[in-house]
This record gives structure tokens, C-alpha cells and sequence, in this order.
């Protein structure tokens, strides 16, 4: 194989900045056939999964997650569509409460833009809010942490604020309030777990071995 | 680049023209429903093929392309127009891989033994492959899903994409020299690599 170490070091970058090769890459054979087979090797980059597209039905799954969205944020209605929609499910409720199971348990991760702050792209940053919204599976005991770089404990709240019980749901909002990455996490137990005390691996190790199960929400960076 | 693939490049970014005003339109008098079908019409493809080479695992890489929709939708109102909105959602596609890759990493490392997801590199060179063209595509996927998750991003921006260095630090959030070190740097790698199991570029 020829190779110009020259050109590796230098043509390269050359190259992608745009700029002329100099002399000694027209004289040198070996450059000059080093930049063929790099051209190659780009022109082979650019094919890779040329004939991959994503699943059938992937765009009808994103509508179907918007409208789950949308139902949602549908609650801020008037007063009197509310009371009777609270009724008609109440009733619903006990209607069907013996016959139904509750949802699988699931944690929901939605960051917001802090107050006053304008969000750019998808990145999180310090005093954006993050939000998180669990569905218990009907466990007798639902406890919702967030560890800051897998050591500190930054949120942990059961049925007391800044966590808000209600059924088979658990919420909780918390300020982002440095950077980092922030792991949420739904412990469901029949008795409370064991106090965190050693860092996410640890206290998730204990709570496994204490009969807890895991739901482990989606990763948040803050940069 | 040959008269061809210059015409090509040429209808594309018309086209791409095309689909930007058409999205922009729809944002402007508030029909995000429809931007957002504009969108995924025309970019679901490219994001998920992107997604695909970054994460090697199918299933993954439709949760990152759904997501990418969702949070573009959910953000629409706060788009402020500094680049296309093609580059926008390659931004948040290349952010929510990265945030996948490091999720992938910490649960393997956590639960070894449970995670199988990932499709494995096949390493196997053997005499059964029948189109050279084939396995060398292989070993390429192999080879730059060696690459560090940062410097892959900005090859598969690069080369699969077709972004320029200015459209892939509104991408990536870093300088354009940057990027164009990262990249020189990363072709001798996937040169070797390709070497190494016995394949010429």
C-alpha cells in the first residue's frame, strides 16, 4: 500500500477546509494516489445505508404521540367541560375500576425552559425545569429520585411535594439547578426502599435487592 | 464531481429550497400539523438513516427519529431562524443520539448481562460474502462505528449528509475548524481500519 504520511497529515485537512494542495502534493505519486483512494473511501462513506429507511408506520407512531401530547395539555378547559369530564370519569371509574388493571408502570421525562429563559434547539440548560410524570402500575409504594452525575441525590419524594400523588399517577417537577447529568428514576416497592446514602449504583442495588422495581427515565444533560 | 452529480447536488438544494419554504410557510400561519408532515415527508428518511449508522440498532434509531419529531414540534414557536430547519433537526437528532449512545454505555456497563440489543459488527470476512462491494460496506459500517461518538457524528454529517463545515457547527455546536480536524483525522483511522481486516477504500 503507498502511503504518504504527508498528505495523511496535512492534505487532509487541506482538503476539507477547502483550500489548494501545494506543490509537493502534485509532484509526490504516492499523495497523489493517496488522494484517490481517500476519494474513494469518502465516496464509500457517503453510500453507507443508502437504502435504509425507517419503518413502516413510523410517521403514524409520531402523530399517535403528538395526540397523546395534545390530550394531555387539554386540561385547561372551562370550568364546567372540566366538572363534567371529572364526573363522567369518576363514574367511568367505578364503573370499570374491578375489571381494569392499571397501566404498566412508565416515567416520562419532559424538560422546560427556565422562567424568562428562550430555549434553543433541544439542549437543557442550568434553571430549565425538568418534569417528570410516572405511572405507578398500581404499586403500593412509588418513590421518584433524580441523581445528579450518578452521586448526589437531588430529588426524592414519594407522596409529599414537591412530588403530587394521585392514583396510579406521580409527578414532580425539579430546577435543573447546575450542569450535569441527571438521571430520574421510578423505585415501586410494597414498603419504602432503602435510604439512598452511596451513589446511584449502589442505591439502586439496595432497592433491587429490597424487593424495589426500576423504571429508569431518560438521561438529562445540562450543559 | 462529475456533470451529473452536480446537476444532482443542484436539484437537491432547490429542492431542499422547496421544502424549507414550504415548512416555514405552514409554521408562520400556525399550521404546525402540516409543517411537521412536510417534514417528516421529506428529512424522515436522511434522520433515520443517520440515526441508523450513529447507533447500529434499528429499533433505537426510530425512538431517536420520533423523538426528534416530537421535540421539533413541541419547538417550533422557538425556532429562531439562524439556520435551515433541516440543520435544526439533524441538531437535535445528533444531540438525542449522543444522549442515546451514553445511555446504551451506562446500561451495559449497569446490566451487562440483560443487553443484547445492538447489532453486533459482523468481523466474519468470509469466503460465503458474495459482492466485495458488500463486505467492504461492512467493515466500513464496523470501522466508523469504532470512531469516537463526536467525530462520528461529524463524519456521517459530513459524508452521508453532505453538510458543509459552517451547517454542521450549527449541527454540532462547534467551530468549523474544529470539525474539519475531527474529520481529516478520522479517514487515516477508517483507512487502517479497512486495512486491517484486509479491504482496500
Amino acid at each position: 500500500m503507498t502511503r504518504c504520511e504527508r498528505f495523511e497529515q496535512e492534505g487532509l485537512l487541506l482538503l476539507e477546509q477547502g483550500r489548494r494542495l501545494g506543490e509537493h502534493f502534485e509532484i509526490c505519486a504516492d499523495c497523489r494516489t493517496a488522494r484517490i483512494e481517500y476519494e474513494k473511501l469518502q465516496a464509500r462513506i457517503g453510500a453507507l445505508g443508502r437504502d435504509e429507511a425507517p419503518p413502516a408506520g413510523w410517521e403514524a407512531r409520531v402523530r399517535a404521540a403528538l395526540e397523546r401530547r395534545k390530550a394531555r395539555e387539554w386540561w385547561p378547559q372551562p370550568r364546567f367541560v372540566l366538572a363534567a369530564a371529572a364526573v363522567a370519569l369518576v363514574s367511568a371509574a367505578i364503573f370499570f375500576a374491578p375489571r381494569l388493571e392499571p397501566p404498566p408502570p412508565s416515567l416520562a421525562v419532559e424538560t422546560q425552559a427556565g422562567h424568562g429563559q428562550t430555549r434553543r434547539g433541544a439542549e437543557v440548560h442550568p434553571d430549565d425545569f425538568l418534569t417528570l410524570t410516572a405511572r405507578t402500575g398500581g404499586a403500593r409504594h412509588a418513590e421518584l429520585r433524580v441523581y445528579l452525575n450518578d452521586a448526589e441525590v437531588v430529588l426524592r419524594c414519594s407522596t409529599e411535594p414537591p412530588c403530587a400523588r394521585d392514583g396510579d399517577r406521580l409527578e414532580a417537577t425539579l430546577r435543573l439547578h447546575a450542569m450535569g447529568l441527571y438521571q430520574p428514576v421510578l423505585l415501586l416497592s410494597d414498603a419504602a426502599p432503602p435510604i439512598p446514602e452511596s451513589g446511584l449504583d449502589a442505591d439502586l442495588h439496595d432497592a433491587v435487592n429490597a424487593g424495589a422495581r426500576l423504571v429508569m427515565g431518560d438521561e438529562v444533560d445540562v450543559r | 464531481m462529475g456533470k451529473e452529480e452536480v446537476i444532482n447536488a443542484v436539484a437537491g438544494l432547490e429542492t431542499r429550497e422547496i421544502i424549507e419554504q414550504a415548512a416555514l410557510t405552514a409554521l408562520d400561519q400556525g399550521r404546525r400539523e402540516e409543517a411537521l408532515d412536510v417534514l417528516m415527508r421529506s428529512y424522515g428518511q436522511s434522520l433515520y438513516r443517520y440515526c441508523r449508522q450513529m447507533l447500529r440498532d434499528a429499533a433505537l434509531a426510530e425512538d431517536v427519529l420520533q423523538i426528534t419529531f416530537l421535540e421539533a414540534f413541541r419547538d417550533f414557536t422557538r425556532f429562531e431562524h439562524r439556520s435551515s430547519i433541516r440543520s435544526w433537526l439533524f441538531g437535535i437528532a445528533a444531540h438525542r443520539c449522543l444522549d442515546a449512545l451514553k445511555k446504551r454505555k451506562r446500561w451495559a456497563a449497569r446490566f451487562a448481562p440483560l443487553d443484547a440489543v445492538v447489532e453486533k459488527p459482523h468481523d466474519d470476512m468470509s469466503a460465503e460474502d458474495d459482492a466485495v462491494a458488500a463486505q467492504i460496506n461492512r467493515r466500513l459500517a464496523n470501522c466508523v462505528q469504532r470512531l469516537d461518538p463526536q467525530v462520528r457524528t461529524a463524519v456521517l454529517l459530513r459524508y452521508i449528509e453532505g453538510f458543509s463545515y459552517p451547517e454542521m457547527a450549527t449541527v454540532c455546536g462547534h467551530r468549523p475548524a474544529t470539525l474539519q480536524a475531527r474529520v481529516a483525522r478520522a479517514l487515516p483511522v477508517l483507512r487502517r481500519c479497512l486495512e486491517e481486516g484486509g479491504v482496500r477504500p
